[in-house]
């Protein structure tokens, strides 16, 4: 069998670290005809790999990794009909590492890999049928998005929310950042257009219990929790939560245009479920709506994809005890305030009263390796726009704490400068303390914080009546949940990782998932939408095809061999492998032949079958024997 | 002057890197000239001992890191510098990496309780000992610090701040530009500490006045509150058994590098 | 029941009530305090100047010389100056070996696990004080005071005033500012800084309905007495539990009238 050696400079990516010229000396010297090219990926290098390959030969690409341009010479040798192929990652694993010792590591890879090529064999292609409809986790402005984007092709949308309302944290926002504009006037027209769609199929209070098939092809359990009134019949009055005796009320419809249009009762609340033997509201209302004897209901629902776009929650910055959160009066989140704003509740001061001293407090938490030790980059933007409208409403002197000002858009600057027309101070200095406690006896009835001004030394002791804390942006809870029973990869910080960050940011390496808004890392309204979109037509591509192809029969299983530990089943991070009664079964669709299982099998059992024994034995001869 | 470091000792410093010398290699590398010779010098309970300048750890390192490389010592001779180099090594802060983390964002000033009797806070000093690691500027922010921890606590970073300001105090100033508020307390803590093996908590009364009465034998030490109490009398600090041992080896440990 | 203890150089002037009552309580609990034998002074803040070397060596002999599981130590900065001498000495070999060598001249060895240093409120927080409450006794409120070493940079339990306190009867007011600083050895007499930290300290204890400060650290105390006021009283804890428990006021080094 003919082998032909490509070698990639990648731009001097790799010939700037690694000898290719020796290396070309080298290999050659062992029979095998090797060639080189400045940028194999480009369509003249892909036109010049075509033109020297011939059918029935054997083929090595020592180039960049194999996740970025695995595909764009498997399927020229595919089409070319090569005998066997393998790629090196020349770049990642040889010349990126250092100049030193480059040569030698790439040397012993592409020997290994050379000497193992004869014994590679080619997956089967297998075709699986897709089924046209589309789940989607997460009702906030991502998964709403994505939803109504997906429903413009005739296909089933099932949009699954676990709290009561639709909307996520997009309907407790008052104003948006940079241009000031209402958020509502942009958000509701999004949610009573949902309701307009037909083909999207609304689930609330509802969570994700199992996902079983395979992409294309999912079966996903829901469960339903009872929100005790029918959506069908109650048309939001609220005259049943002017009649719950209970404060708060049992009943509540928070949101200021919620949809659902009708309340939600929390049974722990609710006198009814107390046995107390309470129906004032199933009495009061007119349409007849209230439905105590509701139970948990489950939803089987067979769909070709998903969308996960489960979203963040603020950092919980109780965690700052020094901070005084959920402890002080007068001590709020950002994303409180935006409630309060939103809801037209009045704000209270440390002392009750309206605050006339207001601290925007940036960064609580962030940037701390003790809480996160990343940037958010929303925040900053948010808190500016919230300090504007704290000025602007309750006239109040309005001191910002910052570290270093992220606002993004060409429009940010331009809000910056309108603030500080407004009065609002700007005080460089991580804060360091907020306490009762006065300092000096004249802030007796205040806040006392502490924060050096590192610009302009001299004043660190502020009293306030008020403190907004910028929490930054943490996954929502229940993504990890989520992540396990798709089998997807969080990052460090519990975001959902990408296939590809910059040039695949809406994938993700399973196959017919998809991620949309913050739940893969912090993003503000337009950016989520963005994204929600974005996911709808990549889901929308995958859906409108009838079937697709895989390479299958990756994994061979010697059942004699076997000592039923199933070690490998509970490895696969795809869920690709289950136990039935006739022994090992394996997803055709799910496996992508990573070779975990078999690695992690003790007796042998299980091997990759297009990289039999055979082939590892040779490479590990040729590393061993290389100089 | 720093006396330099006992064979012993660098050889501990090697071994704790990983580095394996015997004593009698490092002899023969002294013989051949690739390290410096040591200096003499009398102990006060007799005998003599060899102490070897400092830079020779991490010229010995150097060779040693040569010598893993296959080069002969003939070869590691010639690529070696002739002499000490000049001018010695500064002494560093074993933490510096640490201190690149700071962002300025002035946290350890906000919560420093003595923070307006610092000419400069912590986070400056970091500053400026990243800008130029040996021209501090003469601030007394290292001898105001009270040694409270909380700007540790707070730092976004975990950066040992008050290990630098403690490093800064003992090394960061050349000698004669040390700042020291009270030297006469201090002394007094010193000489009783020696005298007698205890001392008197000076650092607790740094705040109020102190005298001291009589001749060293028949000390009275008269402490000024400033309260209603005023002038009270303190009895001196009892004396311990182990006296002279303990001066000996306070005496052996002041010489430490 | 008997335990190794460390007196402190402030036990002989300085804090001499916080000794006294700590003397008095140990004997009607029945803990027979053995004094460490020629023990000396841990540096107080003054090693900060000196080499490294001679910080180690001080804490190093009374810590070779604590011959016991357990050592007790009243003072905070005598405990902060041992424990911290004792997790470097754990850390580095260098200095272990160099202090080692000091130490021959008395035929002194320094053992690597023993002994446990352990500070006053931890001791007497885990006894079991309750019992010991004379009958009829009531409380009043009080709010405690632990200062930095107890709290940083190796924390103590920072619940132990409070346990202690509350089993013998008194109701312990919560505060926030427990392990703030009082100052310490802030020197200079004519700072308002000084007086402005202990101020406020007393300020929440008398604001959350406090009629006392007990505290546990000498410096903090006198501190706090000097400059923080002259009304609020400030006692060692160990003088609140000795009242609990009946003891003369005389005995635990407090005024007649008590």
């Amino acid at each position: 069998m003919r082998t032909k050696v490509f070698l990639c400079e990648c731009g001097g990516n790799i010939s700037e670290n690694l000898d290719l010229k020796a290396l070309k000396k080298a290999l050659a010297s062992s029979g095998v005809e090797v060639l080189r090219h400045p940028f194999l990926c480009s369509p003249e290098g892909q036109a010049f790999f075509e033109a020297r390959i011939l059918p029935g030969e054997a083929v090595l690409v020592g180039a960049c990794s194999p996740h970025l341009h695995g595909p764009t010479f498997k399927t020229l040798s595919k089409k070319l009909r090569v005998r066997a192929f393998h790629m090196v990652a020349l770049r990642e694993e040889a010349a990126w590492i250092g100049k030193e010792g480059a040569y030698q590591r790439a040397l012993r890879l592409l020997k290994g890999a050379l000497s193992a090529l004869p014994y590679y064999q080619a997956p089967d292609l297998k075709e699986f049928p897709i089924t046209k409809a589309l789940l989607i986790i997460g009702g906030g402005i991502a998964g709403l998005s994505a939803a109504l984007k997906a429903s413009e092709k005739e296909l089933p949308v099932y949009l699954v929310e676990r709290e009561a309302f639709l909307g996520g944290k997009a309907v407790f926002l008052d104003r948006l950042y940079p241009r000031l504009e209402c958020a509502s006037c942009l958000v509701s027209p999004r949610l009573s257009a949902l309701s307009h769609q037909k083909n999207i199929r609304l689930y609330t209070l509802s969570r994700v219990l199992q996902v079983g098939g395979r992409p294309g092809a999912y079966e996903v359990t829901l469960e339903e929790r009872p929100r005790y009134v029918d959506p069908e019949r109650c048309h939001g009055c609220g005259e049943c939560l002017r009649v719950c005796p209970v404060n708060p009320p049992a009943l509540t419809m928070d949101p200021p245009h919620p949809v659902p249009r009708a309340p939600v009762i929390h049974a722990a609340r609710c006198l009814h479920f107390k046995g107390e033997g309470c129906s004032r509201c199933k009495e009061v209302c007119s349409r007849k709506a209230i439905r105590f004897e509701e139970n948990p209901r489950l939803h089987r629902l067979k769909v070709g994809g998903i969308i996960v776009a489960t979203g963040f929650k603020p950092y919980p910055v109780e965690k700052i005890p020094y901070y005084g959160y959920k402890r002080l009066p007068g001590v709020i989140t950002l994303w409180d305030l935006e409630k309060a704003f939103c809801q037209k509740e009045a704000l209270r001061g440390f002392d009750g009263g309206p605050p006339r001293k207001v601290a925007v407090v940036h960064c609580a938490g962030s940037r701390d390796r003790r809480h996160l030790s990343y940037c958010s980059e929303i925040c900053c933007g948010l808190a500016l726009k919230a300090g504007i409208l704290l000025r602007e409403r309750l006239s109040a002197e309005v001191y910002h704490f910052y570290l270093d000002l992220r606002l993004k858009s060409p429009e940010g600057e331009a809000l910056l400068r309108r603030a500080k027309e407004e009065g609002l101070r700007f005080i460089r200095g991580q804060v360091a303390e907020i306490s009762e406690v006065p300092l000096r006896p004249e802030d007796e009835g205040r806040l006392t914080l502490l924060a050096e001004n590192t610009l302009q030394p001299g004043q660190k002791v502020w009293a306030v009546d008020l403190v907004v804390l910028v929490p930054g942006f943490v996954p929502e809870g229940g993504s990890e949940e989520v992540a396990s029973l798709l089998g997807l990869c969080p990052d460090r910080f519990g975001f959902f990782s990408p296939r590809e960050e910059k040039t695949a940011p809406v994938e993700t390496l399973r196959k017919g998932i998809w991620i949309a808004g913050a739940a893969s890392g912090p993003k503000d309204l337009s950016e989520s939408v963005l994204s929600g979109e974005a996911a709808a037509l990549e889901a929308l591509l995958f859906l409108e095809k009838s079937a697709f192809l895989a390479d299958t029969e990756w994994v061979d299983w010697e059942e004699e061999r076997c000592g039923r530990c199933w070690l490998c089943v509970e490895v696969c991070p795809f869920k690709a492998l289950r136990v039935s009664p006739k022994g090992l079964k394996v997803e055709e669709a799910l496996c992508c032949g990573c070779g975990l299982c078999a690695s992690a099998c003790p007796s042998g059992a299980l091997r990759i079958k297009p990289f039999p024994r055979q082939a590892y034995l040779q490479t590990l001869e040729a590393l061993a024997n290389a100089p | 002057m720093e006396p330099g470091l006992l064979l012993e000792d660098i050889l501990q410093k090697l071994a704790e890197e990983g580095y394996q010398i015997s004593k009698r290699t490092f002899l023969y590398y002294v013989q051949l000239g690739l390290l410096p010779k040591g200096k003499r010098k009398g102990q006060k309970k007799g005998g003599v001992k060899f102490y070897y300048p400092t830079w020779t750890l991490e010229r010995l390192k150097a060779i040693l890191e040569l010598k893993k490389k296959g080069l002969k010592l003939k070869e590691i001779q010639e690529r070696l510098p002739k002499k000490a180099p000049s001018p010695p090594l500064p002494k560093t802060f074993s933490q510096a990496e640490r201190l690149k983390d700071c962002n300025a964002c002035g946290i350890c000033g906000a919560i420093c309780p003595v923070y307006e009797e610092m000419d400069l806070p912590p986070w400056r000093l970091i500053q400026a000992w990243e800008e130029v690691p040996d021209s501090l500027p003469s601030a007394n922010t290292p001898w105001v610090c009270v040694g409270c921890y909380l700007c540790e606590t707070r730092c976004p970073q975990e950066i040992p701040i008050v290990e630098f300001l403690r490093f800064l105090r003992r090394e960061g100033l050349p000698p004669g530009r040390r700042w020291r508020k009270h030297p006469e307390w201090s002394r007094i803590f010193w000489s009783l500490l020696e005298e007698r093996g205890r001392s008197f908590d000076f650092g607790a009364v740094h705040a109020y006045q102190i005298r001291v009465l009589g001749p060293a034998e028949d000390q009275r030490l008269l402490l000024r509150l400033p309260g209603p109490e005023g002038e009270k009398e303190v009895t001196a600090p009892s004396k311990i058994k182990g006296l002279p041992a303990l001066k000996r080896a306070l005496e052996r440990a002041r010489g430490w590098k | 029941m008997k335990i190794l203890y460390y007196p402190g150089c402030s036990s002989e002037h300085l804090a001499r009530d916080l000794y006294l009552s700590i003397e008095t309580l140990a004997s009607s609990l029945g803990v027979e305090l053995e004094v460490l034998s020629d023990w000396n002074c841990c540096g107080a803040r003054e090693i900060e100047e000196a080499p490294e070397g001679v910080g180690l060596f001080l804490a190093a002999r009374n810590l070779a010389l604590a011959q016991g599981e357990e050592l007790l130590v009243a003072c905070s900065l005598c405990f902060h100056n041992l424990k911290r001498a004792q997790d470097l000495l754990r850390k580095e070999a260098g200095f272990r070996a160099r202090i080692a060598e000091l130490l021959k001249e008395e035929g002194l060895e320094l053992s690597l696990k023993t002994p446990q240093i352990l500070p006053l409120t931890e001791f007497l927080a885990r006894l079991d004080l309750s019992k010991f409450r004379s009958a009829g006794f009531r409380g009043l409120p009080v709010a405690v005071y632990y200062g930095c070493f107890l709290s940083r940079p190796c924390p103590t339990d920072l619940e132990a005033l409070e346990k202690a306190l509350s089993a013998v009867g008194y109701p312990v007011v919560p505060t926030t500012l427990k392990s703030h600083c009082c100052g310490g050895h802030l020197p200079r007499t004519d700072s308002p800084v000084i007086k402005n930290l202990c101020q406020r300290l007393i300020f929440e204890a008398h604001q959350k309905g406090a009629t006392g400060l007990a505290v546990a650290c000498p410096v903090c105390k006198l501190n706090l007495e000097i400059y923080g006021g002259p009304s609020f009283p400030v006692r060692y804890f160990t003088q609140y539990l000795g009242l609990a428990l009946g003891l003369s006021p005389s005995w635990l080094g407090l005024p007649e009238e008590e």
